[in-house]
């Protein structure tokens, strides 16, 4: 719960107010006016101070004025209840006063740190951790809230703290700065109760991250230890485990010594067990020098017999090695003669197999190099084939053109005889020449010319009476009507003409017009132009023929004989068809023919080149194995005639045999007797000779062994001493201990780690749970206040970060207009009031210093009619402190004020 | 009749396991309860002659320091002693371990018997032989009994020493496989079998695979508990033989160190009184071993609230301030409780610890620490 409503203030002897001043305040917005200097802020540094600070202390001189002290008595609804803080301020600490009172329960406060502090708790609603310190412990809050013994204005901030104080009344001018780290974030959250939860969880975080810094400097997690080997993951990092690792280490080195003391007294255990198992071995006789002296001479017979029975051995052993090596001389050379017969007859038949080598490889050579011919052949033959085949085109032209040259021929004599016979018709056909027909025409002209100027008139209702007779132009003329041409002659029945009209002159030329033209067609023997036209055509028809005929251009008789003899010429000297038998296939066959013929013989050539090859080394093997065979025959008698020399120079094989027999025997026997003497010399001439020597050394060796195993003794005496042997199990021990410890700190270590990690994603998580409804809201009325699509984007704290209008870019908000910062503080604190009201369920008074100083006319409208709505929806107090009046009482927000007091 | 003391595994200069700071005090106890063996049990009750079934010591290396002064114990009884080794304390002939030096300290004594060799050894005036299975090495799997001749008519009681296992037991190190046969005192003709090795019974000794009366054949336990898993009080054997009779057997407690687990477990519907019933319950154990080298480990595993979870850890600090006798094993996990105001946001931080995948004891730890801190920062009671 927070501060709900200020009911009044009353203030005497406060900064620029002398005398009892009292300010009442309602419901909604309380506008406060006057111009600069009028009292504003010391009305607004009154209630601040009233409602926060405690009451005596350096600093506040500048509320101060000369006389009497200030004073403040403020009541206010808070937690639903009615109270009033009463304060008088002193610059001496201890002279400050403040008083509270419950006013519906009549309980009153009169100890001055308790009053500030309660009536802060009341009013903020979070002080809860200080204020519950009251009772048991208050020093510790001189120092917390006194650090306003010197306080000035701008300080008092500082003791509103980022918290709600300064959610409700923030420093003058904050509105247009930068968001600080405000806690009031912090402590918001959805569920209800969240403000008490978050306060806690940051005590918590505290708490554990306090633990863990004891502990650890970073955030580690994964710890290990082999003590071993001294391997220890990030002990370092904890001071705790890292000495705790240390000691144990130190710990299980000693009882590491302790086990190599261990294994060390094992060694000189062993040798102190030797040591005593030669000391009682050693004998202990009586008359040791006569024992010794009888163990000499026994020792000395033995001498003597052994190295006689040995010399014998050696002298057998000499002449059987000399026996043995004259019969393996001769073995020797026996054998190397049956080695070389054996040689000899191995290349012998080697030679005769190699010999049926060559001449079939020879064979082979000679099958290949024919079968090499057949290919080439066939390879020519083919070739002179295809070159012929390859021509054939070539050829055909050539013959095409002899052949046409001979039609040409013929067609130029058909021709000339259709021409003969044509004109031999048209000879018979006689037609008229030009000028007949010329003379014809312009004849033929003047009579029709002559007949128009004989124009014709019209006979129109001729009524011939009977008996009379009209002829017309000469003729008798029966019809009503009709044209007359030359003449019109009516006759009675009497023949007599009564009537003659008649064109006389023209009727004359015309007559001798066509007299002339009869003429000429008497002259032609035609009856008229009709005949002589029919003529006419017919004649001209065959000189067309003869015509076209004529235009069939053909070349010269000449130069087609020449081209004909030209072509044959040429055809001449083309290939000459091959004599062997022409194959049948097409030329395209033939080429692949012609290549697997290519690649036999390619592949004919190799195998004849390994064949001369083959046949080279069998020549050159059969050849070496002939000398061979002669020189081993050479060495074989040579070897004979060693051997023949070589008994005649010793004894035959039977003698040697013999006297090796005899030697071997001689060797046997000598060596049975020496045998057994050599090997018993160790123990019957040395031992008995050691012993000997022993027994008269025996005292001083009993001494020495004493004297080591006293030493040996000592030295294991030592050694546990020094190495505080006895106390090993207790080593061991404390190494468990140092052990057990040790692994329950990094237990411990790894559980306050998980626990602040646990605290920390909490209250990430719940921070992340206002996100949507902070910017919900604030977005609610960006897109109200800069247009549809409007957004305030939020930095990851939660505090404005930018603003992006619709089709503009973004901008940080740092580089934003003065007016437009000041409008989204000013947003986003509204938001956060709304938040807190919403959440606690509760109204809320606020202060706004003149919040809209900056901003336009219309924007400043806008955010008014939401901070109305804002005041209706919650019912909250607001106080308004301005210069500008008019901006909330004239034109479209008059009305807004539900309150205004005018200084 | 020959009336035996039989005893094994005094495991002399072991460090103990378990006992924290107070190890030292039940080391000593070790000596301290094998000096009482020998200078007053054994007279008090006229035992004719004392047997130790191997590990004497618990080193071959034992210190000299050790060796002299057990040298000197043992001579101060006059009654016969007869010792195998066993295979903490084996005979090996190539090192002189600590039984050579022992029979080098104890010089001429001619009533203290190292047996070094597996053959009978006759005692006339007793009327007994006995049949010592010595270990010639820490392993030592070689036939412990094969060796035994038949029973001879002047042999007497026929009294055989081991020191094995007649089954299969213990693990890592210590693993000992079964190296002899229960039935071994009836095969052999013995009149008795006197085993060491195991130090307790596993549960009731009756239903224990170990005890085998009717095979003639005993264990005679350690005469004392040497780490937190021997929770038995040690003890020696008094055995009265006769020849072909079934041996009468007395245990004798002769041990003072006393190892308790004390097991608290709370399902999640557990009642206070039993709360209450199990602190009282812990009071009383040190009450009733008060005369004893006390270490009482409370392993408390299950749900509890966090109240008694708190009351718990006080009442531990309390016995554990009072003497040094408490181990507290912590495997409890907190039930989801009420912690005043903060109840709904405890519990949260409850369930975000649990989500994490650290180990179990970590989680665990990590919300008691949350209850501890939110209790002295937030007052929540």
């Amino acid at each position: 719960m927070t501060l709900q409503r200020i009911n009044s203030i009353e203030i005497e002897n406060f900064r620029s107010y002398s005398t009892k001043k009292v300010f009442n305040f309602e419901n909604g917005l309380n506008l406060i006016s006057g111009e600069n200097g009028a009292g504003k802020t010391s009305l607004r540094l009154a209630i601040v101070l009233g409602l926060f600070s405690r009451p005596g202390g350096k600093g506040l001189e500048s509320i101060m004025r000369s006389g009497n002290k200030p004073e403040v008595k403020i009541e206010f609804v808070a937690e639903g209840g009615t109270y009033i803080i009463e304060k008088t301020f002193s610059k001496t600490p201890k002279d400050g006063v403040a008083i509270l009172t419950n006013l519906d329960t009549n309980e009153r406060i009169d100890i001055t740190d308790e009053a500030v502090l309660k009536c802060r708790q009341l009013v903020t609603g979070s002080e809860e951790s200080i204020i519950n310190k009251i009772d048991g412990n208050f020093s510790p809050l001189n120092d917390a809230i006194s650090k306003g013994k010197s306080f000035s204005e701008g300080e008092v901030t500082k003791i509103l703290g980022n918290n709600m104080g300064s959610l409700l009344f923030p420093e003058q001018g904050r509105l247009v700065e930068l968001f600080e780290t405000n806690d009031v974030l912090k402590n918001i959250g959805l569920d209800k109760n969240t403000l008490t939860t978050n306060n806690d969880l940051e005590k918590l975080i505290l708490r554990a991250n306090g633990e863990r810094t004891e502990r650890l400097t970073k955030v580690k997690f994964d710890f290990k230890f082999d003590l071993e080997n001294n391997v220890a993951i990030n002990m370092a990092a904890n001071k705790k485990l890292e000495s705790k690792f240390k000691a144990a280490r130190v710990l299980w080195e000693s009882v590491d010594n302790y086990k190599i003391t261990e294994s060390k007294l094992q060694e000189h255990y062993a040798k102190l067990e030797s040591l005593r198992s030669e000391q009682e071995s050693d004998s202990e006789g009586e008359n040791l020098d006569e024992l010794a002296k009888k163990l000499e001479e026994s020792a000395e017979e033995h001498r003597e017999k052994r190295e006689s029975a040995e010399k014998k051995t050696s002298s057998a052993s000499k002449e059987l090695e000399e026996s043995k090596q004259l019969q393996n001389d001769r073995e020797s050379i026996k054998k190397q003669i049956n080695e070389l017969k054996t040689e000899i007859e191995v290349n012998k038949s080697k030679l005769t197999s190699e010999n049926e080598n060559l001449q079939k490889c020879e064979e082979k050579y000679e099958t290949s190099k024919k079968k090499m011919d057949e290919v080439k052949t066939q390879i020519s033959e083919l070739d002179s084939w295809i070159d012929y085949k390859g021509d054939d085109s070539y050829r055909q032209d050539l013959q095409t053109i002899m052949t046409d040259c001979d039609d040409e021929l013929k067609k130029i004599d058909e021709n000339n005889k259709k021409i003969v016979d044509i004109e031999q018709v048209m000879r018979k056909i006689n037609p008229a020449s030009t000028d007949q027909w010329s003379k014809i025409n312009e004849l033929r002209n003047e009579i029709s010319v002559a007949k128009g100027r004989l124009s014709p008139w019209d006979l129109n209702k001729s009524n011939v009476p009977s008996g009379y007779e009209l002829k017309v132009d000469g003729e008798e003329f029966k019809e009503k009507s009709g044209k007359i041409k030359s003449s019109l002659v009516m006759t009675d029945s009497k023949n007599k003409v009564i009537i003659s009209i008649s064109n006389p002159e023209e009727s004359k030329s015309i007559d001798e017009l066509e007299s002339q033209l009869n003429e000429i067609f008497t002259s032609l023997g035609v009856e008229g132009t009709g005949e002589l036209r029919i003529r006419q055509e017919k004649f001209d028809k065959l000189e067309e023929g003869l015509n076209d005929i004529k235009n069939n251009k053909f070349r010269s008789k000449e130069e087609i004989e020449r081209s004909k003899l030209d072509s044959e010429n040429k055809l001449k000297d083309r290939k000459k068809k091959p004599k062997s038998k022409e194959p049948e296939s097409e030329l395209t066959e033939l080429f692949s023919k012609r290549n697997q013929l290519g690649a036999i013989q390619n592949a004919n050539e190799e195998i004849r080149d390994d064949l001369g090859k083959e046949l080279g080394g069998l020549q050159t093997s059969t050849k070496n194995l002939e000398d061979k065979v002669q020189l081993n025959e050479k060495d074989n008698s040579e070897l004979n005639g060693k051997l023949e020399e070589h008994r005649k120079l010793y004894i035959n094989d039977s003698e040697l045999v013999e006297k090796l027999a005899i030697n071997r025997k001689t060797f046997e026997e000598a060596k049975a007797v020496s045998d057994p003497l050599t090997s018993s010399k160790e123990t019957e001439e040395d031992g008995a000779r050691k012993k000997a020597s022993n027994i008269r050394k025996g005292s001083e060796n009993r001494n020495r062994i004493g004297s080591e195993i006293t030493e040996c003794k000592t030295l294991i005496d030592h050694i546990i001493k020094e190495s505080d042997y006895s106390k090993y199990a207790e080593a061991e021990e404390k190494l468990e201990l140092a052990k057990d410890e040790l692994e329950l700190e990094v237990l411990k270590t790894k559980a306050i780690v998980l626990l602040q990690q646990s605290l920390e994603n909490l209250k990430e998580d719940k921070m992340e749970s206002i996100y949507p409804v902070l910017q919900t809201i604030i977005n609610q009325v960006a897109g109200h206040l800069y247009g549809n699509g409007a957004k305030i984007i939020l930095n990851k704290d939660g505090f404005p970060q930018s603003l992006v209008r619709t089709g503009r870019s973004k901008i940080k908000f740092e580089w934003e207009s003065y007016g437009t910062r000041e409008q989204l503080n000013l947003l986003y604190r509204l938001a956060l009031i709304r938040i807190i009201s919403d959440e606690e369920e509760t109204s809320l008074c606020f202060a706004l210093d003149d919040p809209l100083v900056n901003s336009d006319r219309l924007r400043r409208e806008k955010i008014l009619s939401h901070l109305n709505g804002l005041i209706s929806k919650g019912e909250h107090q607001v106080l308004v402190f301005t210069c500008h009046a008019e901006d909330y009482t004239t034109g479209s927000t008059a009305g807004t004020v539900d309150h205004h007091i005018k200084l | 009749m020959v009336r035996v003391l039989a005893t094994a595994d005094w495991q002399l200069g072991k460090a103990i396991s378990g006992a924290g700071e107070q190890s030292h005090i039940f080391r000593e106890q070790l000596f301290l309860t094998a000096e009482k063996i020998v200078t007053e049990i054994a007279p008090e009750h006229g035992a004719d002659i004392i047997v130790i079934c191997g590990d004497l010591f618990d080193r071959p290396e034992a210190s000299w320091e050790l060796i002299e002064r057990t040298a000197e114990m043992l001579k101060k009884t006059k009654i016969p002693i007869h010792i195998i080794s066993g295979n903490h304390d084996a005979l090996d002939s190539s090192q002189e371990t600590c039984l050579w030096k022992l029979n080098r300290e104890l010089g001429n004594q001619s009533d203290i018997i190292i047996h070094k060799t597996r053959e009978p050894h006759h005692i006339e005036n007793l009327g007994c032989t006995i049949y010592p299975g010595v270990l010639n090495a820490r392993f030592d799997n070689s036939d412990q009994v094969g060796w035994i001749p038949e029973r001879n008519k002047n042999d007497g009681v026929r009294i055989g020493l081991f020191h094995g296992a007649i089954v299969n037991f213990g693990e890592g190190d210590d693993a000992r496989i079964k190296n002899l046969e229960p039935t071994l005192a009836i095969d052999k003709n013995l009149d008795i079998a006197l085993l060491g090795d195991w130090h307790q019974p596993k549960g009731d000794e009756e239903n224990s695979p170990m005890a085998q009366p009717d095979n003639r054949l005993w264990y005679t336990w350690a005469p004392e508990a040497q780490n937190l898993s021997n929770n038995k009080i040690g003890r020696v054997l008094m055995c009265d033989l006769e020849v072909s009779k079934d041996p009468k057997t007395t245990p004798i407690e002769v041990g003072k160190n006393c190892f308790i687990n004390k097991s608290i477990e709370f399902d999640e519907s557990y009642e206070n009184e039993y709360f209450e019933s199990e602190i009282d319950s812990i009071s009383e154990l040190i009450e009733q071993y008060s005369e004893y080298n006390l270490i009482i480990r409370i392993i408390a595993s299950g749900w509890v609230k966090e109240e008694d979870y708190n009351r718990l850890e006080i009442a531990v600090n309390d016995l554990k301030s009072n003497n040094n006798k408490i181990m507290f094993k912590d495997k409890l996990s907190i039930l989801p409780t009420n912690l005043d105001k903060s109840e709904n946001m405890i519990n949260q931080i409850s369930e975000t610890i649990n989500a994490s995948e650290e180990a179990k004891e970590i989680k665990d730890l990590a919300i008691k620490l949350l209850y501890k801190y939110a209790r002295q920062e937030l007052g929540g009671e």
